[in-house]
């Protein structure tokens, strides 16, 4: 007889939230976490006084996250207190001057309208469009699976309308951007949201797009750091009986005649399951955890065709005073071509980014008791490739750290680089490390269209019996929604397919 | 029932296929055409999609 009905490997939102949800079915649920607090990338830890968000720094799209707290029982918003964010963005530009997005589609507008008339006007176009693409598509591929054409089909008679999106699929986000917008500047501040997908604005697909509108919405921050998330789905399972263990590092999926028993930990334990979840990177799970051996030839050359997402580099900076920032997200952008030649020329190359674009997160605007009284706490992303030609992480981070810090006292954040109290940094290797994410892929696997839906690893293996997936490596994707949603549809299917 | 002359149908399958490799080729020179105009941001994000389609048929099975 098998110790648990079901073993969830990791921790991370889409580990976390399946296993409360598989709790509530009531099963016997052990959670294995190789680190020593929930999250993955939707985390936050402490350092003199200071919290850090590990990745994640807001959330929108929250439909998925309520539902999946409605499936507990209870609401998102009853767990977890959500501080609205307004203005969603200020945009930097490298002479210091600002512009700031407000909340409303109306504020919007009237700030685009003073960039450029015409465009102001086309705000409202692109805002009505994209509106409707979220009523359509938005319940239809957050919560329903994406196995394979059945269940694409079964998404489409649904909801019939998402059918007039399709020509997203074969334009790029930048094509979307320059059609609604003229004016360069306007453009240059859309074209930051491409990289949520991992990629630059010429490569993303369209439908991207729909976050620069999505995020006037709503985006949010939970009091008390990122973590909350996670951890209110960790207090709700619990409470259902569901058992976590942390620094319980997985090394193999126990599998027999195709199908998952159990798990081997590290230090050579063997639990044995029913069913076995995993939140772990999906090419990371078929190749190391389960091995080629298991696997049929097609899933392989499918696996290893895959490539992981981006990854970055974060500086989490405590000082005493506050910085002269005039939101909780802030970026320091470039042109839009500027964004598709670091792609090429740096990244792609495996060189450290001359110029310094990236998100600066002010969690401490929203929530002041995440710093000492009087200090604040600032997580600065900045882009990064994992592999350096010629330079290591370890021997390069600090110095790359401080030249990003003095520049963005140059002309972002004045004099911050005098007031710095606490500096530490996370490169692509250290994520590797420490969320065990291969390349230290922020959004576990590619993110375009040749990588999406049933092309994307899928949720109930279709090549070992009794696997479940979850996390950013399986459909719908990357982002704390989405991880969140893999969740839901795991737990979904488990309770269709394993009676 | 009139009568088929032998080779009759064969003739008419060879100017089908004629006609139909015709047809393919006016298609292909018209796709060759219309990608020649585009720019080259757009070039490379077909480029980027049509390297990954080999793949799409084993990662439907991942």
């Amino acid at each position: 007889m098998a110790d648990y009905d079901v073993i969830v490997i990791g921790a991370g939102n889409g580990g976390i939230s399946c296993a409360a949800l598989l709790a509530k079915q009531g099963r016997k649920v052990l959670v294995l976490e190789q680190s020593d607090r929930v999250g993955g990338c939707c985390s936050t830890f402490v350092k003199d006084g200071y919290h850090f968000d590990v990745g994640a720094s807001i959330v929108e799209v929250i439909y998925p996250i309520e539902l999946a707290f409605k499936m507990l029982g209870t609401e998102f918003q009853k767990e977890v207190e959500l501080i609205p964010c307004d203005p969603i963005y200020s945009y930097i530009f490298r002479d210091g001057s600002r512009v700031n997005y407000p909340l409303s589609l109306e504020g919007t507008a009237e700030v685009i309208g003073k960039l450029n008339e015409a465009d102001g006007k086309q705000w409202y176009k692109l805002a009505d469009y994209f509106a409707e693409m979220m009523k359509q598509t938005i319940e239809a591929f957050f919560t329903s699976p994406a196995n394979n054409m059945v269940d694409m089909l079964k998404m489409v008679a649904k909801n019939p309308g998402i059918l007039k999106f399709l020509p997203l699929f074969a334009t790029s986000y930048q094509d979307v951007i320059k059609k609604y917008f003229k004016d360069e500047v306007v453009q240059q501040t859309m074209s930051f949201q491409s990289f949520y997908c991992g990629l630059p604005p010429e490569l993303a697909p369209g439908f991207i797009a729909l976050i620069p509108y999505s995020e006037h919405e709503g985006i949010y921050y939970p009091r008390g750091g990122m973590i909350q998330i996670p951890e209110a789905f960790r207090r709700i399972g619990e409470s259902l009986g569901m058992e976590l263990r942390f620094n319980a590092k997985v090394d193999k999926v126990l599998v027999r005649n195709r199908r998952a028993e159990g798990v081997r930990l590290a230090d050579g334990t063997e639990i044995t399951s029913k069913l076995v979840v995993s939140n772990v990177n999906a090419k990371k799970l078929y190749l190391e955890y389960i091995g080629e051996e298991h696997l049929p030839w097609i899933n392989r050359v499918g696996m290893k065709s895959y490539e992981v997402s981006m990854s970055c580099m974060m500086m989490y900076v405590g000082c005493d005073y506050r910085p002269p920032l005039e939101a909780h997200h802030s970026l320091t952008i470039g042109p839009l071509q500027m964004m598709n030649d670091f792609w090429y020329n740096e990244y792609k190359n495996g060189q450290i980014p001359e110029d310094v674009y990236g998100l600066i997160c002010w969690p401490t605007e929203s929530d002041p008791a995440l710093a000492p009284e009087g200090h604040h706490v600032l997580n600065i992303m900045g882009m990064g490739p994992y592999r350096l030609q010629g330079q290591s992480w370890d021997e390069e981070k600090m110095r790359v750290a401080e030249k990003f810090i003095n520049e963005l006292s140059k002309f972002a954040i004045p004099d911050l680089k005098d007031h710095v109290t606490v500096l530490e940094v996370s490169t692509p290797v250290d994520f590797e490390r420490r969320l065990l994410s291969p390349g230290g892929a922020i959004y576990g696997l590619q993110m375009d269209i040749p990588a999406q839906a049933v092309f994307r690893p899928a949720s109930r293996s279709k090549c070992i019996k009794g696997l479940y997936l979850t996390g950013a490596s399986t459909h719908p994707g990357g982002g704390v929604p989405s991880t969140i949603a893999s969740g839901l549809i795991a737990s979904t299917l488990i309770e269709k397919y394993e009676k | 029932m009139a009568a088929v002359k032998k080779g009759e149908g064969k003739g008419k399958g060879r100017i089908g296929s004629k006609l139909k490799m015709v047809v393919l080729l006016a298609l292909m020179a018209a796709i060759a055409a219309r990608y020649a105009t585009l720019d080259a941001s757009k070039k490379r994000f077909i480029k980027h999609i049509l390297k990954q389609v080999p793949y799409m048929p084993a990662r439907y099975f991942a």
